[in-house]
């Protein structure tokens, strides 16, 4: 049975293999001009908030790079989708499709075996192409890190890292086994599949705003420099508050960054960041949700093959 | 003797509509039974609650022995080589012949390295009959093997199919909604219509107890030994009946004749609805 899941998904695995070879090896070199430029612009040195040529220097390294990340972290959160669409629809879709389902059902192996080792060897492969993909970028954007300027827990960053993508593939996999199994046709799977992923891959980032624990609010006075730590996500916008605690409108003279005016003495913004620390419980949380939906699919899969009757 | 195939009571039923309905069957060991009847009579769901595929909605089916199938259109993976179709069958099964199937297909000159979807139909149909036959099954059912076939080809299946129930003694279940292709081949019969068995046995039998009858025109009346008129035909002075009977016709009015297979599976599948009445069907020797 893992024979005939390797004879069967060879071609989809030399495929993804290319695919994934040719992406490593342009993050790798993406990676180490990042951080060629990063030395060569004495970045290293720069404190927050940078100013002056600390300040120039930081922004033309977001100009040489910031188009490159943003690629390839929209990739990277498709990837699972993709991957779910076409490995993971076709599963059971295209044998019925093909009726070679009754072919393969007609051997000396249960279908509970079939689809275990069906479905286990096209996880392992979507998790290892998406796993791969994952560790090289989170190698290349270890750099941009280093600027502080941006959060890890940040959208679409936090989208591309550790266990997140990983988890994301499992869900895209099951939901395309599930919807390949429940409509029988690989088409309609592929679409439902692409369009449920993008429906709940949003629902889960917009959740993200809410996990526990709650962020953590401070009071910072104008004068002081970063608002929030390094490497911490920002939730909201900081709120202005006078020294009596009203609210200010941020058109306000004081809102605006710059030496502190003396008018403005007491005034401070009011900020809610989540703390750099709590990406893995962060991560934890998030794979949870999509693992904890993969298991409910799975199990809907594993119902429907056994009630398969055309 | 253990029955190859033994059906009670079997039916099985889709929301509101039976597929099958009160189909009790027997099959021996050792037989090729040709399951006749127009598409939608519930062939397919006869042989798919046979192996298994389909779980029963009434009744219960029993079969000793290890079922071997092929479905409908003989389905193979096209991408395959012969070669990886035969090294499939070696390890999703307990038991595989691999010799034979290869010697078997080696005789008919099909080319091991070839992909599956490059051969010719009747090719790919003898590669699907190769692997069902190296899991050496005792029964093997064959759902509509000749329909894509031309006839060269189903003459070649034929061969195969019939070369190995001879040196294997293997019970054969094959439908068709064409009995002129099987009339050759088997020795039962089964005929199914709307979801209900409508004849089945041994057919010589079967042969033997149906005549068609010639005489003047008489469209009520008993006639001695006739015990059902199956299809009557009444022209301006002549009745011709098809009919079940229980002994000669002795009464010399009566012009009596031999039936085909194939005339007597039409008359059959032409009967009325309300005329389909289940009958226990013995398909023993």
């Amino acid at each position: 049975m893992i024979w005939l899941t390797w004879r069967q998904h060879r071609a989809e695995t030399l495929v993804l293999g290319c695919i994934l070879l040719t992406a490593v090896a342009g993050l790798v070199l993406v990676g180490l001009a990042m951080s060629h430029t990063f030395d060569q612009l004495g970045l290293g040195t720069c404190t927050r908030p940078a100013s002056g040529s600390c300040a120039e220097a930081s922004s033309s390294f977001d100009r040489q790079f910031a188009p490159t990340t943003l690629n390839v972290t929209v990739f990277l959160t498709l990837l699972p989708g993709v991957v779910g669409m076409f490995v993971g629809a076709p599963m059971v879709a295209r044998e019925v499709d093909r009726r070679t389902h009754w072919l393969v059902w007609s051997q000396d192996v249960s279908r509970g075996r079939w689809l275990l080792v069906k479905s286990a060897g096209l996880l392992l492969l979507g998790v290892s192409a998406v796993g791969i993909f994952t560790v090289t970028l989170t190698w290349t954007l270890g750099t941009v890190f280093r600027l502080g300027t941006f959060s890890r827990l940040e959208p679409f960053f936090f989208d591309v890292q550790g266990v997140v993508p990983v988890a994301a593939a499992v869900f895209a996999l099951t939901l395309g086994m599930a919807a390949g199994t429940l409509t029988r046709r690989t088409l309609p799977a592929m679409l439902i599949v692409i369009v449920l992923f993008g429906v709940v891959r949003f629902t889960v980032a917009q959740a993200r705003f809410h996990y526990p624990p709650d962020p953590v609010t401070v009071a910072v006075p104008l004068s002081a420099g970063p608002m929030i730590p390094a490497g911490a996500w920002e939730i909201g916008f900081p709120v202005l508050l006078d020294p009596q605690a009203n609210r200010v409108e941020t058109r306000s003279p004081c809102a605006v960054p710059g030496p502190v005016q003396p008018a403005c003495a007491g005034y401070r913004f009011i900020v809610a960041y989540q703390p750099a620390d709590r990406f893995w419980r962060f991560q934890a949380i998030e794979s949870g949700i999509y693992v904890v939906l993969a298991a409910l699919l799975l199990a809907l899969t594993a119902y429907w093959v056994r009630r398969l009757t055309v | 003797m253990t029955p190859a195939l033994e059906t009670l009571r079997l039916g099985r039923r889709y929301g509101r509509n039976w597929a099958l309905q009160d189909c009790s069957l027997t099959i021996a060991p050792g037989h090729v039974t040709a399951l006749v009847g127009p598409n939608g009579a519930g062939k397919t769901t006869l042989l798919h609650l046979v192996t298994g595929f389909l779980t029963p909605t009434t009744g219960v089916v029993r079969t000793l022995a290890r079922v071997g199938f092929v479905a409908q259109g003989q389905p193979l993976y096209r991408s395959f080589t012969v070669e990886d179709t035969l090294v499939m069958g070696r390890r999703l099964n307990r038991t595989w012949d691999d010799e034979r199937a290869r010697k078997r297909l080696h005789g008919l000159g099909i080319p091991l390295s070839r992909p599956v979807g490059r051969l010719s139909g009747g090719q790919q149909a003898q590669v699907a009959l190769a692997l069902a036959l190296g899991r050496r099954p005792e029964l093997l059912l064959l759902d509509e093997p000749l329909a894509s076939l031309d006839p060269l080809a189903r003459h070649e299946f034929l061969r195969t199919l019939m070369e190995s129930v001879a040196e294997e003694g293997l019970s054969v279940v094959l439908s068709s909604h064409d009995i002129a292709d099987l009339a050759r081949v088997c020795d039962h019969v089964v005929i199914l219509s709307a979801s209900r068995v409508l004849l089945g046995g041994d057919l010589a039998d079967v042969l033997r107890t149906h005549k068609r009858l010639t005489g003047p025109r008489r469209e009520n009346g008993r006639i001695a030994n006739v015990e059902r008129v199956i299809e009557a035909r009444h022209a301006e002075r002549q009745s011709t009946l098809l009919a079940r009977v229980g002994g000669p016709i002795l009464d010399p009015a009566w012009q009596v004749e031999d039936v085909s297979l194939e005339g007597l599976v039409l008359a059959y599948l032409a009967l009325p609805s309300t005329a389909l009445i289940a009958q226990r069907v013995e398909v023993l020797p």
